[in-house]
């Protein structure tokens, strides 16, 4: 069961225009699974959040990747918070987590999506030592909304079996990588995605039109998990 | 909630709850936030709504951060003690 506890913000980045990472440390350990969630206190009548965490089990720290585009109660107590600030931190949560992986695995993310996948990814790659294919796609509008690429392609780089794609909505006529819609590009990818997981994460509509393609190109419904972000 | 000694995933929960909970249906978006917190009262059903399966399945205080957990205040919290609406405020 989940458990309140206090942590304390250590750092706060901008990485990209509406996307900041924050990192918290907690006094104690703070044990979670890669792809888990946390919800924050974030006014003082209790009003909640919830974040996905976009680090990997790492002892006492914890990183939260926000979104504050929406601009509601929660993204403004995030842009308000300081490095010092104590949050209340309700956690973890979530079931959204990695199987046992005994296939190549899809992750399918659009926006904030990406966020969980991020501490799933770098566990199959590095802590598992997962050998067959892993294929990120994600789904963003702009160029300058990206974040974490050099990461994700240093991966790449490092690990034959894994594959990061980016497909943009509204591409510059610069951009020469896919475009439009996620689902679009998955079938110029691949032909079948038979015998593979999937993980979504992202807007209902994607999730709902992701599934519905992965299902006729031969991904077995059991194995389509996905989280939906609002 | 001064008579009740637990913190939040205690066992020891009271056998009968005073924190009554009611899901406005429409305004449920199926975010499941309620059940990650409250797993014993709250589920989501075939429409992706969040439906009560028991009233004491969990202590008042996880009750009251399921609610609050809720991005869109779906989940009304009564105190059955007194009558006052606990949350949304």
């Amino acid at each position: 069961m989940p458990q309140t506890s206090s942590a304390k913000v250590i750092k706060k980045e901008n990485l990209a225009k509406d996307f900041w990472l924050v990192t918290f440390e907690f006094e104690n350990d703070y044990p979670f699974l890669a792809g888990q969630y946390v919800s924050l206190k974030v006014a003082a009548d209790g009003t909640r959040r919830s974040y996905s965490i976009a680090s990997a089990p790492n002892g006492k720290r914890l990183q939260l990747m926000v979104d504050v585009g929406p601009m509601g109660v929660g993204s403004k107590y995030i842009l308000g918070l300081e490095v010092g600030d104590n949050v209340e931190v309700l956690g973890p949560l979530g079931r959204f987590i990695l199987g046992e992986a005994t296939k190549n695995v899809l992750f399918v993310a659009t926006g904030s999506g990406i966020v969980p996948f991020r501490p799933m990814i770098r566990e199959l790659l590095e802590k598992r030592s997962f050998t067959d294919e892993i294929h990120l796609d994600w789904g963003m509008r702009y160029e300058e909304d990206l974040f974490w690429t050099d990461e994700f392609k240093k991966l790449e780089t490092d690990h034959a079996n894994f594959k990061f794609d980016v497909v943009l909505s509204k591409p510059t006529k610069e951009w020469s990588a896919c475009s439009g819609h996620v689902n679009d590009c998955l079938v110029k990818h691949k032909a079948s995605y038979l015998g593979w997981e999937a993980y979504l994460c992202g807007s209902q509509q994607m999730i709902g039109e992701v599934a519905a393609l992965l299902s006729g190109l031969g991904v077995a419904k059991e194995d389509i998990h996905f989280e939906k972000f609002f | 909630m001064a008579d009740q000694t637990y913190t939040v995933g205690s066992e020891n929960k009271p056998t009968k709850t005073k924190y009554q909970v009611k899901v406005i249906n429409d305004k449920c978006i199926g975010a499941a936030s309620c059940v990650a917190v409250a797993a014993m009262t709250f589920k989501l059903n075939d429409l992706n709504k969040a439906d009560i399966i028991d009233q004491d399945g969990n202590v008042d205080l996880e009750k009251l951060l399921a609610a609050q957990s809720c991005p869109t205040a779906a989940i009304e919290v009564i105190d059955t003690a007194t009558g006052e609406k606990i949350w949304p405020k």
